[in-house]
Formats: structure tokens, C-alpha cells, sequence
């Protein structure tokens, strides 16, 4: 199997994911229990206008035909219409939202890396020293296990009301450059996040330790420098891709919490509220979009990790 | 020769005689013998909980977790105070006393028993929905990895689907889309089980994968082979000889999905999908409390405090689990 | 005998790991010289402490478990043992090298073997790029590796395991160093190419006047290379003489009962083997006195008792024998 029928392979294969999805996804609110006429958009209203309306929304239609039109919206770039809001896109719903959660994320994932790769490989070279490893990763486990909801009212408790270095919950304080209103967030966000890549890192970099490759390294009076960062990283980076599932994972779920406990008016936050108010197509908007997202980055990597791996050869 | 028991760490459990046994047979010369010495053999079960109970850190994690898990099944035989309502005297966000160890809420309920019960949902979420995702993933696991084929493959387009979402969002799509329906239901039940049915539904593909891969590599050893060879119906492989090798690492997996469970359970009530209040959840209690922190602090921090353990006695407890069952990364 | 001092002196060497189930004598109270350009083998099996002694020679003991516990390395009448992490740096590679028993896990699967060969080069010479990439192309044809330039740019995976191999010794002959250490070389290998690469190290160390450590337990390997044989078991040397003197008059019951039972080819059809009965000591508790006392056919109570020293043979200044029974010291 030569690479170029890999890669086109794996393509179909996401295409169909994908198309699994939306199905799923559509589905799901399609047949939500409950007619979202009746319920979100007018609340008095005469059995006809209501007929008129369904018929507007396309809601009278049969399953499948609002499938397709769906998806044709889609391929459009065009997620819906509010049930909510009437006669507002999704579009416009989520789009204000979009960069603030891109840049919350992204912030937070680049300083997880930076703190939790280097933790990981001390942890990982001075294996079983008490402070270096075991303290290390006992912190990390626990870092990686409380749920950011629990150091948020820790956090904001001690830094924003008690003594008032940072906002609690108001977004807009632009003190710092910019910078203090992101603080809190992106310290809880990265925390988890970089608990799990040091653990991850370490466990990966020991297995390469043991191979017989570094004793060959040590062996050719290379230094232990030179062992560690260049012959032992290389190894351990590649098995890394495995950490990008429950990273993104994380991402999102963080993303819903964070933004709504800080009051972040991102897109986890919109759809929060959205979903609420059972503005479902909001939600199945978002889902899809992640969905989509999260598929494509993995045949992405996926991809990538066929090219990057000298030993794997199609 | 003693095996190495870190290549075929299964093979205790399958033959009543021990396989590490090593009776140090002696041929003397010229008529001198000195005597036998004989090496105790342990059962690989034996030998993971004398491990187990060796890790004080695991052994107090089950010990609180038991703990805890007694306190809220039998909360409604304990003298607490009423969670529901309040007392007779309506006291705001008061804090500890004899009467309310851990203060009131702001809506005057007694926060003590309020966390007591508010444990339900996610020891409820957490153990019951794990034990279905365990169920359905081991099962499912097992035969796609060991019969293959036209199953293996069918389950294989199924649970890339699944995976494809992020699990957490399907889970809130799912909730928020039939919620509302369930909420009234048996003060918070509902919301309960609907939630314990969707995470067993959208858990169980990652641990079958975990199952399957399991299996895959016990069906290409040996000792299957042999038992096949006898004509050891399929079946019977799979209960005698592939289960009791996969369940050490499947609790383990089992053990961290609890945890899991719990924290998910915890940010639906908390974002407002789920357990609605006034019914008792830890995280709508936190979701309450944080807008209440300059006020009352405790509103907010004790149930983050009291799921912050759970979640972390439970991540210990798995940690102490694989440990105990796979020693490999300790060397 | 020549006043030639010997390149290399090991001098009491006890190397024990340190294990939660115990501590492993590994290697127990060894000594012995090697000279220039001189090619020793240590013969022993599985568990006897050769390959422990090679790697305690580079330092290479994982510490954790393991330590060197006393003993004098002299190498080129320096100590290895005092010397700082630096200077053991720049020997390693350099003037000591080592080959180790698996050529597929020995190189770096990420890197190009040229990467490899030329690291080692830049590591302790001061070689411009070119005159880099020319003396890896040579080392490659050295050691018998066709069109050389083109292989500098591939990967291990790309070379068969005897190809391998000799890039393994290319590399670790890359700075002429004083002493190869090969931890079986051809064991991981097939028959046919063990003989090529038994050849070629031949051939290169009677080149280069290097001299080398060969440890294997297959006695036909040393028959053919090697000047001088040292017999180990159970951490401990029980012979050393020159390959005549262990092959045709042996004073040690082990090396006779491993020469009885190599199967021979002149030997009438149908002779049963004569294996040496009974199992390699554990090296958990080891036996008081003499390691083979349990399988010898000559034991005698006192060899229960007391390990017997390393005496002079046959009058013969390279002849050494451990037995009581058959090199008693001389009243």
C-alpha cells in the first residue's frame, strides 16, 4: 500500500465518519421531543400560524429531505437558524464567540506543554528520586484529576475577592497589558492539561530509557545530554500522537466550564446558554462543528505520523 | 526454570500447579546430599493484593471512598437535617454551627446534608454507569477480539463513530435534547439515569477497544493455542482462560472511568444540564455557590472540596490498582 | 612470559544488584588480565555473570538496582573506578568500545546508521563534515558493507540483522580503539552470518592490533577466535588457561561436563548426550561454596563449605583452575 492510496483511504474513511455524524447529530435534534415551534419561538399562538411557521422553518417536511437540506445548508457554511432567536443564523450566534475560545484554548494548551514536557522528562531521567519524580507526578496525578471546576472557586476566592489582584467573573478588565482577565482562566484550563502531558511524557521517555539503543548511545561515550535530549526525545515524541484524543477531549469540556464559570463569552459559553434555553439548534451546531474538528485533526495526525515515522514504510 | 513472569504473567492462573515453583534439585556426588530447598509459589491475585494492600495511599483512597459511599446509600437513616427544606427557623447562609456543621446555603438549607445527599448522583453516575460500560465493553471486546472477522469489523464502524465525537458533547447534546423531559421524574432521578444511561452508552466503545486489544494479544499465546488444540470450545476459552487474565487491567480502566463519570456528572449539574436544583448534586451546589463567594464561601467550597476527594481517591485507588496488577512501570 | 603490563586488569571485580527480592551476586570475586591485541573469551551460560563483568568494565550497571561493589579496573593503568563521569566519557567510544548481543535494538530506529557511525566520530575527534562522511563511508567498507555511500543515508530497519551487525562494529571500531568488547555478537544472528561476523572480527583486531573481550556461551565461538578462554559460573571464574589448554586438558569438572556435551561429529550414531545434570544455581541465594557443587559429579564436602581458589595448573603461567578435587593448592 503505497502512501498516496493510504492517504486517500483514510480520507474516505473520515468522510464517512463525518457523514455518521451529522446524521447522528441531526437526528438527535431533529426528533428531540417536543415541538421547538411551540416551545421557543412563539409561545401564543394559533394552530395556523404555528403550521406556518413549521412550514418556514422546513420543519414540516419528512426526515430525510430536512436531512439533505440540512447538509446542503452545511456544505453552504450555513449552520441553521435559531429556534430561539427567530430569524438569527447559528452563524452569527456562534461567530462572536469562536475567536475568544480559540484563543483561550490555544493559550492554555502552549503553556500545558511548556510546563508539563519539561516536568515530564525530569520525572523521567531522575525516575524514583523523591522530589524530582514522586512528588513531581503525585502532584501532576492530582492536578490532572481535580476537575477545573474545583480550582475555580478556590482560585477566585483567594485571588480575586480576598485580595483582589484579578477579576472574578467579570470579562473586560483589560489590567496587564490584556493580560489579567486571562490569568485565572488559562492557569486552571493549562493545569489539568499539563498534569496529564507530564505524566504522559514521563511514562513514554522511560520505556525509551530502557531500550538498548540509549545503553549503545551511553556506550559510545555520547554525553548524557546528548542521550537524553536527542537520541531518548525523538522516541519519545513520536508516541506522543497518542496524547491528542484525551487532549482534545479535555479541551472541550474544559472550554464549557472555564468559560461559564468566568463568564468567557465564548463558544462553549454560547452554547451553554443556548442549550438552556433549548435553542437546540445551536447546540447541534456546535457538536457538529467539534465533531467535525476533532476527525479531522485525528486523520490529520494520523497522516502525519505515517510520514514522520522512518520505521513505518507502506 | 523459573519463567519470567512479566512475558506470560497469565499463565498462573490457568493450571493449579505453580509455574514459579522452582524445587532446587540437588545431585550430590560421592555419596554427599544437602537438602532441598523449596521456593513458596504466590497466584498472581494473591501477589497483586498483597501489593495492593502494601500501598497505603491506595488502601486509605478505598477506605474513604467506602466510607463515603455507606454515608450517602444510608443518608436517609442518619440524623441529619433536612435537605430538602428548611427547618422551622430560616437561616441564610449561616455559618457552621452545632446545629448545621457545615452552615446553611442561601436558600437556608442545611449545607451538611446537603452534601451528604448530594453525593447520590455521582456515586450513582459514576459506579453504576461504569459497571455498564464495563459490561457492554468487555463484552463486546472480547468477542470482536476473539472471533474477528464480519463482527470485529462491524464493531469497529460503530465505535469510530462513537469516537469520532467528543464524548463529552454528545453526552450534552443528548442531555440537553432529552433533559427536560426526565427533570421532574422522582426528584432528580430522572435526570439521573438518563445521564448514568447516556455516559454507559457513549463509554463503553473506548473500553471495548481496551478489551479487544487485551485479547487480541492473550489469543496468539500460547496456553490458548494448547487449550484449542484440546478442543476447548470457544467459549470456554474465553471465560477460563482470556477473562480471568484481562480483569486485573480492566478494573484498573474501570476504576479511572468512575472517576471520570463522577467529574462529567459533576460539570453537567454544574453548567444547569442534568440534576436541576433544589435537588442535592455537588456540582449544581458548586455552580450556586460560586456566585455566592464573598458571602458565603463555603456554599462553593464545600462540595468542590468533598468531589475533589472523591475524584482524587479514586484516581489513587486506580493508580494503586495498576500497581498492583502490572508492576512493570515501578522497575 | 613477557614484562608486557596488561591493557586491561580486572582485580576482585563483585558486582551485586540490589532488589527488592534480595541481593544478586552477580558477578563475585573475578579477576583476570588481558594484553594487547590479545583476544579473550569468557565463556559461561545464562546467569553466569560474563555479560554483567563486560558491562561493569564500561560502567554500564544500571544503578539503581545494581552497584560495584569492590574491586580494581585498570584499563592502560588507569582506574576506571576512580575516574570521574568525564574522563570515563571520553573513553567510552573511544579507546573501549562495546558491541552488543541484539543488532536490532542496539541503533536508534529514528536515526540513519550514517548519523550514527559519524556521532560517534564527532564525539571524539575533531573532524571536519567531509572528512566525516569520508571516514564513515570507509569504516562501512571495512567492514564489508556494499556501496556505502548510498547506506549512510538509511535506517536500521533498512538493514538486514547481519548487516547490522557490522555496522554495530563499524561503529565501534570507528576511533581504533585499544579494546572491542563484543557481549555476544552472534547469538541474535543466523548460523551462516555468525561465521562472517566471528571472521570479521578476526580479521579487523589482528588489523588493528585491538584487542578484544569476547563473552558468549558457545564454546565452538571461542575455539575459533580466541587466544585465551576464562570459564565462569555463578558469578565466579572456575577456569582460565589458552584455548589448548581448556579444550585438550581441562582440570575443571564444569568445562569438562560442557565439553562432554557438545554433540560431536565422529562420535558413533546414536551415543546419547550427556548433558550436565540438574539447573544453574539461583542467584538470590547463592551456595556458600563452591557454585557447581551441586551438579559436579566430584563434589566433596568441603566443597560445600568453601569456594576453592583459582590455583596454578599443569606448571603453566596461563593455566588456572577453582576445584578442590582437581587443582587442590599445594600443601
Amino acid at each position: 500500500m503505497s502512501l498516496l492510496s493510504f492517504t486517500i483511504k483514510r480520507l474516505i474513511g473520515m468522510v464517512l465518519i463525518l457523514i455518521g455524524v451529522s446524521i447522528i447529530t441531526f437526528a438527535l435534534v431533529a426528533y428531540a421531543p417536543g415541538n421547538p415551534i411551540r416551545t421557543n419561538v412563539v409561545q401564543h399562538a394559533t394552530p395556523d400560524t404555528i403550521k406556518m411557521l413549521m412550514h418556514k422553518y422546513g420543519l414540516d417536511l419528512p426526515g430525510y429531505q430536512r436531512y439533505f437540506n440540512y447538509v446542503g445548508g452545511l456544505l453552504h457554511g450555513n449552520l441553521g437558524l435559531s429556534l430561539a432567536q427567530p430569524g438569527v443564523s447559528v452563524n452569527d450566534i456562534l461567530a462572536s464567540g469562536l475567536p475568544v475560545s480559540l484563543k483561550l484554548g490555544g493559550v492554555s494548551l502552549l503553556v500545558a506543554l511548556l510546563v508539563g514536557i519539561p516536568l515530564g522528562i525530569i520525572a523521567a531521567v531522575r525516575q524514583n528520586r523523591l522530589l524530582a519524580d514522586n512528588m513531581n507526578m503525585g502532584a501532576m496525578l492530582i492536578l490532572y484529576s481535580i476537575p477545573p471546576f474545583v480550582l475555580i472557586p478556590i482560585l477566585q476566592l483567594i485571588f480575586a475577592i480576598d485580595l483582589h489582584w484579578l477579576p472574578a467573573g467579570q470579562w473586560g478588565d483589560d489590567g496587564w497589558l490584556g493580560v489579567k482577565e486571562w490569568v485565572m482562566p488559562v492557569t486552571v484550563y493549562a493545569a489539568g492539561l499539563a498534569g496529564f502531558f507530564a505524566r504522559s511524557v514521563r511514562s513514554f521517555m522511560l520505556e525509551v530509557l530502557h531500550q538498548d539503543y540509549i545503553r549503545m548511545a551511553r556506550a559510545k561515550g555520547l554525553r548524557e545530554r546528548r542521550v537524553v535530549y536527542i537520541h531518548a526525545m525523538k522516541n519519545t515524541l513520536l508516541p506522543f500522537a497518542s496524547v491528542l484524543g484525551p487532549t482534545i477531549a479535555y479541551l472541550v469540556v474544559g472550554a464549557f466550564i472555564v468559560e461559564d464559570l468566568f463568564s468567557i463569552p465564548g463558544i462553549g459559553e454560547i452554547t451553554v446558554q443556548s442549550t438552556l434555553q433549548n435553542d437546540l439548534t445551536v447546540t447541534e451546531a456546535t457538536t457538529l462543528v467539534l465533531a467535525v474538528a476533532v476527525v479531522v485533526i485525528n486523520a490529520l495526525t494520523d497522516i502525519f505520523y505515517t510520514l514522520a515515522d522512518p520505521r513505518v514504510r507502506l | 526454570m523459573s519463567q519470567d513472569l512479566r512475558q506470560v504473567p497469565q499463565a498462573e492462573t490457568l493450571s493449579e500447579g505453580p509455574t514459579t515453583a522452582d524445587q532446587y534439585v540437588v545431585t550430590g556426588g560421592a555419596g554427599f546430599t544437602p537438602p532441598p530447598e523449596v521456593v513458596i509459589p504466590t497466584s498472581l491475585s494473591r501477589e497483586a493484593l498483597r501489593r495492593f494492600m502494601a500501598n497505603r495511599l491506595s488502601v486509605a483512597s478505598t477506605v474513604l471512598i467506602l466510607f463515603l459511599l455507606l454515608l450517602t446509600l444510608l443518608a436517609n437513616f442518619l440524623p441529619l437535617q433536612n435537605a430538602f427544606h428548611h427547618g422551622p427557623d430560616l437561616v441564610l447562609d449561616a455559618p457552621p454551627s452545632g446545629a448545621h456543621w457545615a452552615g446553611t446555603d442561601s436558600n437556608g438549607l442545611d449545607e451538611f446534608s446537603r452534601l451528604v445527599f448530594g453525593m447520590r448522583p455521582a456515586f450513582a453516575v459514576g459506579i453504576i454507569g461504569q459497571v455498564i460500560t464495563t459490561l457492554l465493553g468487555v463484552a463486546f471486546g472480547v468477542v470482536a477480539g476473539f472471533y474477528g472477522g464480519w463482527v470485529d469489523n462491524v464493531l469497529a464502524r460503530i465505535t469510530d463513530l462513537i469516537f469520532a465525537f467528543p464524548s463529552f458533547l454528545l453526552a450534552f447534546l443528548v442531555v440537553g435534547v432529552f433533559g427536560s423531559q426526565v427533570t421532574g421524574f422522582g426528584g432528580g432521578t430522572g435526570s439521573v439515569m438518563l445521564i448514568t444511561v447516556v455516559f454507559a452508552l457513549v463509554g463503553w466503545p473506548s473500553l471495548m477497544r481496551f478489551v479487544r486489544g487485551l485479547t487480541l494479544s492473550l489469543r496468539e499465546q500460547q496456553f490458548v493455542e494448547a487449550a484449542r488444540t484440546v478442543g476447548t470450545p470457544g467459549w470456554k476459552i474465553i471465560t477460563r482462560h482470556i477473562l480471568p487474565n484481562t480483569w486485573g487491567l480492566v478494573l484498573v480502566q474501570a476504576t479511572f472511568g468512575v472517576g471520570a463519570y463522577i467529574s462529567t456528572e459533576a460539570v453537567l449539574s454544574l453548567l444547569g444540564l442534568g440534576v436541576q436544583s433544589p435537588n442535592p448534586d455537588l456540582g449544581v451546589m458548586v455552580s450556586s455557590g460560586i456566585g455566592q463567594l464573598s458571602v458565603n464561601p463555603i456554599e462553593a467550597l464545600a462540595p468542590s472540596a468533598l468531589l475533589t476527594i472523591i475524584v482524587v481517591a479514586f484516581a489513587f485507588l486506580g493508580d494503586g490498582l495498576r500497581d498492583a496488577v502490572d508492576p512493570r512501570g515501578k522497575e | 612470559m613477557s614484562a608486557v603490563s596488561p591493557l586491561l586488569s580486572v582485580q576482585d571485580l563483585r558486582t551485586h544488584f540490589f532488589t527488592r527480592a534480595g541481593v544478586v551476586k552477580a558477578v563475585d570475586g573475578v579477576s583476570f588480565d588481558l594484553r594487547p591485541g590479545e583476544t579473550l573469551g569468557i565463556v559461561g551460560e545464562s546467569g553466569s555473570g560474563k555479560s554483567v563483568t563486560a558491562l561493569s568494565i564500561m560502567r554500564l550497571i544500571p544503578s539503581p538496582p545494581g552497584r560495584i561493589v569492590s574491586g580494581k579496573l585498570l584499563f592502560d593503568n588507569q582506574d576506571l573506578l576512580a575516574m570521574g563521569k568525564g574522563r570515563l566519557r571520553e573513553l567510552r567510544g573511544n579507546k573501549v568500545s562495546m558491541i552488543f548481543q541484539d543488532p536490532m535494538t542496539s541503533l536508534n530506529p529514528v536515526f540513519t546508521i550514517g548519523y550514527q557511525l559519524e556521532e560517534t566520530l564527532r564525539a571524539h575527534t575533531n573532524l571536519g563534515r567531509g572528512e566525516l562522511r569520508a571516514r564513515a563511508i570507509e569504516l562501512l567498507e571495512r567492514v564489508g558493507i556494499p556501496s556505502p555511500e548510498r547506506r549512510l543515508r538509511d535506517y536500521p530497519h533498512n538493514f538486514s540483522g547481519g548487516m547490522r551487525q557490522r555496522v554495530v562494529i563499524a561503529i565501534a571500531l570507528a576511533c581504533n580503539p585499544k579494546l572491542v568488547i563484543a557481549d555476544e555478537p552472534t547469538t541474535a544472528l543466523d548460523v551462516t552470518i555468525q561465521a562472517q561476523i566471528l571472521d570479521l572480527l578476526r580479521t579487523l583486531s589482528k588489523d588493528f592490533g585491538t584487542a578484544v573481550l569476547l563473552i558468549t556461551h558457545d564454546l565452538g565461538v571461542v575455539a575459533g577466535m580466541c587466544d585465551r578462554i576464562v570459564v565462569m559460573y555463578g558469578g565466579k571464574i572456575l577456569e582460565t588457561g589458552t584455548v589448548d589448554e581448556i579444550f585438550f586438558s581441562s582440570k575443571q569438572p564444569y568445562t569438562q561436563g560442557l565439553l562432554h556435551s557438545i554433540p560431536r561429529m565422529d562420535e558413533p550414531r546414536g551415543q546419547m548426550l550427556q548433558p550436565i545434570p540438574g539447573s544453574p544455581p539461583d542467584m538470590l541465594h547463592p551456595p556458600l561454596g563452591c557454585p557447581f557443587m551441586p551438579r559436579c559429579p566430584y563434589a566433596i564436602e568441603r566443597c560445600l563449605r568453601e569456594m576453592p581458589p583459582l590455583i596454578r595448573v599443569d606448571t603453566s603461567p596461563t593455566h588456572d583452575s577453582a576445584c578442590w578435587v582437581m587443582a587442590p593448592p599445594a600443601r
